[in-house]
């Protein structure tokens, strides 16, 4: 049966067809007054399945994220959790291979480890890029700083000891790609990254057993790089000679070398993986189009990096000169550090920026470099109030 | 600034007649346009919802060149969409989610939602794993594959969430979901449990040399 006899009269079935194709989507799309409900939010929806959904920057006031409101990534459907023992197998250029219940972790006798440290999706503000790109077009939110516990990565991997050849560990995750052509998130890290103190294998956040949607039973923790490498739900670690092949390692996840002009890709031998973080700092108050009264107002947010500390947060109100910002303690080399600010606001229309500096001297731009895949973007952070008297 | 009283109505009429004019559509290119992105629609609802729901593509504002692409990769990643129903889900595409497009906001109000269970209950023991293998290939192995890892328009089904407990499992066979047909009248609430218990004998562990 087509479309054409099932509504004869011209006019109807036009305006039948346009609305039977547009409206339904674009309905929903129109911009609305929140409820008080959404008001409390604890996360804002970038896709609901596979789940993809990112944390209101209200919360990036304090310096860990409560773990209900911590981003969410997904490329695919989560894995069961329980269907079968949690086996982890190390195996590949090892000198004993070996695989454990995680279960029985503890038998391994290794040193418990934790780390206060950030997590950062490698595609957070990808929405800023202009010209547009596609993927999950995180605003601000698909960051957060928790503290992680469980064993470090090197202790395992040592436990089966490495062979000469050893360079690169891949991760062998649970989450299972949809279709048979589907390629599976496989990825690797360089080994002297897998034996760094600082990379863990997690089991709990914030003290609390990794919930299944964060990649509990087991995820890799990899500090100071981008969420890409902190792998949920391990499986697997398989010391190799060689990267991960496949799409996620040698396709997905990699930037230009040197700044391309927007809407153009390098050739591949051009293109480098993202792995560190870069300078960058957020406000949680007042948001971006906040109406607030007039009186002394403290400008608060979160600043981090990767492996260089953050030195300094500046403000700029109105496009005004830079001044310094209060920056809070460094919690670990690898935690964000909230920085506040005393603002005296006459009534009216005001712009605020936030910008950081590293130990370097690098310094957020007004915007990132443009790359196809939206990665890795850290232009400085603006907002616009309203202060009535 | 002194204007020509006549500069903006003419600049207006200008900007009409060359804007607007030309792509003005004829009620008959208009309802061919209208039955070009319905027809996009379905192939959209059929296609890319078997692993997206949609928020994640109404957010996007892509250019038809980036929906040519994004169509192209999820086809080589197992979308079905024929050939023929290709240019109507591009054209959909584009006019939904092209670079005019202002998502609305979505929130989670509620914590996420928990697993239904994160401990298995096994099918019972007159349930037959064996009987589930001959139920499977002869109800199920055609959309989802002769493995259950996956095939068109069936999702893999290894090591869902879904296999932990006879309830949603059940309900899905029975009732059938997103594009998947009910088989209440073809498969037993035991049949379901046989055909669970095969399921749960497959493994997704990872192959060390994918």
């Amino acid at each position: 049966m087509s479309l054409r006899e099932t509504t004869p009269r011209h006019s109807l079935r036009r305006r039948h067809l346009l609305r039977l194709a547009l409206a339904a989507p674009l309905a929903s799309s129109l911009p609305r007054q929140l409820t008080a409900q959404e008001q409390r939010i604890r996360l804002i929806v970038r896709g609901e399945r596979p789940l993809n959904a990112e944390t209101p920057v209200s919360v990036f006031d304090r310096l860990l994220t409560p773990t209900e409101s911590f981003f969410v990534r997904s490329h695919f459907r989560p894995p069961a959790v329980g269907l079968r023992p949690w086996v982890v197998r190390v195996e590949g250029l090892v000198e004993r291979p070996f695989q454990i219940n995680l279960k029985e972790l503890d038998t391994l006798r290794l040193e418990p480890s934790s780390i206060v440290a950030v997590l950062q999706c490698a595609g957070n503000g990808r929405a800023f890029f202009e010209p547009v790109v596609p993927g999950v077009p995180w605003r601000k939110g698909a960051v957060g700083c928790a503290e992680w516990s469980g064993v470090r990565l090197a202790d395992l991997i040592r436990h089966a000891g490495l062979q000469p050849q050893a360079a690169h560990v891949h991760t062998l995750t649970a989450d299972i790609p949809p279709h048979p052509q589907t390629p599976p998130f496989l990825r690797s890290i360089p080994l002297d990254r897998a034996l760094h103190p600082s990379t863990l294998l997690a089991t709990h956040i914030n003290g609390e057993p990794l919930p299944a949607i964060h990649g509990g039973p087991l995820r890799l923790i990899v500090p100071g790089w981008t969420g890409n490498h902190w792998i949920k739900w391990i499986r697997g670690l398989v010391v190799s000679s060689e990267e991960a092949p496949g799409f996620y390692q040698q396709t997905a996840y990699r930037m230009p070398l040197h700044p391309v002009p927007p809407g153009t890709n390098p050739p591949p031998d051009q293109l480098v993986p993202v792995t560190e973080l870069n300078i960058k700092s957020l406000f949680a108050r007042p948001e971006d189009g906040a109406i607030i009264a007039s009186g002394r107002q403290r400008l608060v947010g979160a600043a981090w990096s990767g492996f260089t500390p953050v030195e300094r947060v500046e403000i700029s109100i109105n496009r005004g000169p830079w001044t310094p910002a209060q920056l809070g303690p460094a919690a670990s080399p690898f935690a964000w550090r909230i920085w506040q600010h005393e603002w005296d606001p006459t009534p009216g229309h005001h712009e605020l920026a936030v910008r950081a500096t590293d130990a370097h001297g690098t310094t957020q731009p007004e915007s990132t470099p443009w790359n196809k895949s939206g990665y890795l973007w850290n232009g400085i952070d603006r907002v616009r109030v309203e202060v009535r008297a | 600034m002194n204007h020509h009283p006549l500069t903006t109505p003419i600049a207006l009429t200008l900007a009409l007649l060359v804007g607007l004019f030309p792509i003005a559509p004829t009620p008959a290119q208009d309802d061919e346009e209208g039955e070009r992105l319905a027809l996009g629609r379905i192939a959209f609802d059929n296609a890319c919802r078997m692993c997206h729901e949609p928020a994640l593509v109404e957010q996007q504002r892509l250019n038809a060149a980036q929906w040519d692409a994004e169509i192209d990769k999820m086809i080589g990643w197992g979308a079905r969409v024929a050939p023929e129903e290709r240019p109507n889900l591009h054209a959909y595409l584009v006019a939904a989610f092209g670079p005019q497009n202002q998502p609305a906001l979505q929130v989670l109000a509620d914590p996420i939602p928990k697993p239904v269970a994160h401990h298995l209950v096994p099918p019972p023991p007159t349930a037959s794993a064996q009987r589930g293998a001959l139920l499977y290939a002869q109800h199920c192995a055609n959309c989802h594959g002769p493995d259950a890892r996956g095939g068109d328009p069936g999702q893999n089904l290894v090591d869902q969430e879904s296999l932990l407990t006879p309830e949603p499992f059940a309900a899905i066979v029975a009732n059938g979901r997103h594009r998947m047909p009910a088989f209440a009248e073809v498969i037993t609430a035991s049949a379901s449990e046989d055909i669970r218990a095969w399921l749960l004998s497959l493994t997704g562990e990872p192959s060390p040399n994918p």
